[in-house]
């Protein structure tokens, strides 16, 4: 073995992953799952019910009564996801039994508080567990059944603070064993403290899975992302290879080299230099932000990205943690929201902070935004049927595979 | 509308940013977001070149003050430190307003918490 040889785990290799995933096959993946009706319509069949869905944070409900509104497109539903008042955290379809009117016509994400949900049509009233209280008029109905008539639920739980809700009647697993490895190095994350929120809302015109597929790997990032990230793209790296992949059943975790040697630019320099002079540990402080990831990994070398399938991404950044989730309107239309959530800032260095992290971050975002868009069109034609795939794309290969096991089990 | 002399207020000492305090002391993401996009480099860098080496000194200052109580004139010195942070890119990356293949800002909106 020649000494001049990189060693074969190391990023200066070639050809590293996809050996180690004999079952996924060639590298390559079709085209037609993102641009055919008929796959959306199976994806709505045979996966968006089969899943656990990530919906909001336990402490945007902290006290019996509270609730959101969640809606869910890819199964047209709206949700109501409600703290009842023996403080158990339920989800229930936001229609009424009776005609089938909403009982919340609020937006999606509005949060409110309430003793009772009462539908604003005729007025049928139900309490904060979803049963049926109270009918007007009651003695006008025939056979009615009221305790069949509560409000109907979705299995709902709660991991590490995000509320999850699954629309099988019978979910085939529970949501910690859903989420499995994947979670493993996030417990106990102070997520319930860096709980200040901001939030982005974009509508692109392109399939959902081009959209979760764009931050699956870091090649594109010299080109896409040339004038905002090149620098941290070191230069025995060109490419962004990365440090590692794990494929953990139908999540991923990928984890970027961010090039310390990078001059930070002058706005940059005096937002982290403030920001670090800020959380030089004192211990027991008020626990808010630097907290470096659970693994012990740096955040500042290193940059993990968390595929929680279907449509949930989590990275832990400095002094926060950001979520993207993925909505698939129709074939060619996707809702993508986005929160970065940090402790609440305390003091005008905490602000200016959190403003340069956000606002360098949303510059990026909004390049991988309009490239799918473009792909969508490009891909509509239908003049390629294949999507080539490099080694270090596996974890776009991995995602849609999983689809695929979903939308067609044992190659139906 | 010009803004008259007291909506135009900075704290003291601030005084010479005060020619910004129209275009560039927006108190929302978006319309900061507007402000850069609909932009020339040349009024991009013009703001960018008093405020940058203004910042950490506006920052000190409002370090000192009760963030959730801020008055009029220290909340448009901290929106002038936002704008600051709005223009980065645009001077130190792109050397343009926006990146040439980025979505405009309408089309990635802040909104209310999800």
């Amino acid at each position: 073995m020649s000494t001049e040889a990189p060693d074969a785990d190391s990023y200066l290799s070639t050809k590293r992953w996809f050996a180690r995933y004999p079952g996924l096959g060639a590298p390559g993946i079709p085209v037609e799952p993102f641009i055919s009706d008929e796959h959306f319509h199976l994806e709505r069949q045979r996966l968006w019910p089969n899943v656990w869905l990530m919906t909001g944070r336990a402490e945007h409900i902290p006290e019996p009564g509270d609730y959101f509104i969640k809606d869910i497109p890819p199964l047209n539903a709206s949700l109501i996801v409600v703290r009842g008042r023996d403080r158990v955290v339920r989800g229930f379809h936001n229609v009424c039994p009776h005609r089938g009117s909403q009982l919340c016509w609020e937006k999606s994400g509005t949060r409110g508080s309430t003793t009772a949900f009462k539908c604003p049509y005729h007025g049928f009233t139900f309490d904060l567990e979803g049963i049926l209280r109270f009918v007007p008029d009651e003695e006008n109905f025939y056979g009615l059944e009221k305790q069949r008539m509560g409000l109907a639920a979705v299995a709902t739980d709660t991991w590490e603070g995000f509320i999850f809700v699954n629309f099988s009647p019978k979910p085939a697993e529970s949501l910690r064993a859903y989420i499995g490895e994947i979670g493993d190095g996030l417990a106990g994350y102070p997520f319930h403290e860096q709980n200040y929120q901001y939030s982005y809302r974009a509508v692109l015109n392109c399939n959902w899975k081009l959209l979760v597929s764009s931050f699956l790997e870091g090649f594109h990032v010299r080109a896409l992302h040339a004038a905002g990230l090149r620098r941290f793209v070191s230069k025995d790296n060109p490419y962004s290879h990365l440090d590692f992949v794990k494929l953990l059943g139908k999540h991923r975790l990928i984890s970027l080299y961010v090039n310390q040697a990078a001059t930070p630019t002058t706005v940059a320099d005096i937002a982290f230099s403030r920001y670090r002079k800020l959380i030089t540990p004192v211990g027991g402080a008020s626990g808010t932000a630097g907290a470096s990831t659970p693994s012990g990994a740096s955040a500042l070398n290193k940059f993990l990205i968390r595929n929680i399938f279907p449509n949930l991404q989590l990275n832990l950044v400095m002094g926060g943690w950001y979520a993207y989730q993925f909505w698939p309107l129709a074939v060619d239309k996707v809702l993508w929201e986005t929160r970065m959530c940090f402790s609440k800032p305390v003091n005008a260095t905490q602000k200016f902070f959190q403003c340069y992290a956000r606002y360098a971050s949303r510059d990026n975002l909004m390049e991988d935004g309009k490239v799918t868009e473009h792909q969508q069109l490009a891909l509509k034609s239908g003049v390629i049927k294949k999507l080539v795939l490099q080694d270090e794309e596996i974890a776009v290969q991995h995602f849609n595979k999983v689809v695929e096991d979903y939308t067609h089990p044992q190659g139906v | 509308m010009t803004a008259t002399g007291n909506d135009r207020r900075l704290p003291e000492g601030f005084g010479d940013l005060e020619q910004f305090v129209e275009v560039w002391a927006l108190a929302e993401e978006q319309q900061r977001m507007q402000r850069r996009w609909s932009s020339s480099m040349e009024q991009i860098q013009h703001f960018y070149d008093a405020m940058a080496p203004q910042v950490e000194r506006a920052l000190n200052f409002l370090d000192g003050r009760d963030i959730e109580a801020l008055s009029p004139s220290e909340s448009r010195l901290l929106y002038l430190t936002y704008s600051l942070v709005e223009v980065a890119n645009p001077v130190e990356v792109y050397h343009r307003p926006a990146s040439s293949h980025a979505l405009p800002p309408d089309r990635f909106a802040p909104v209310d918490p999800l």
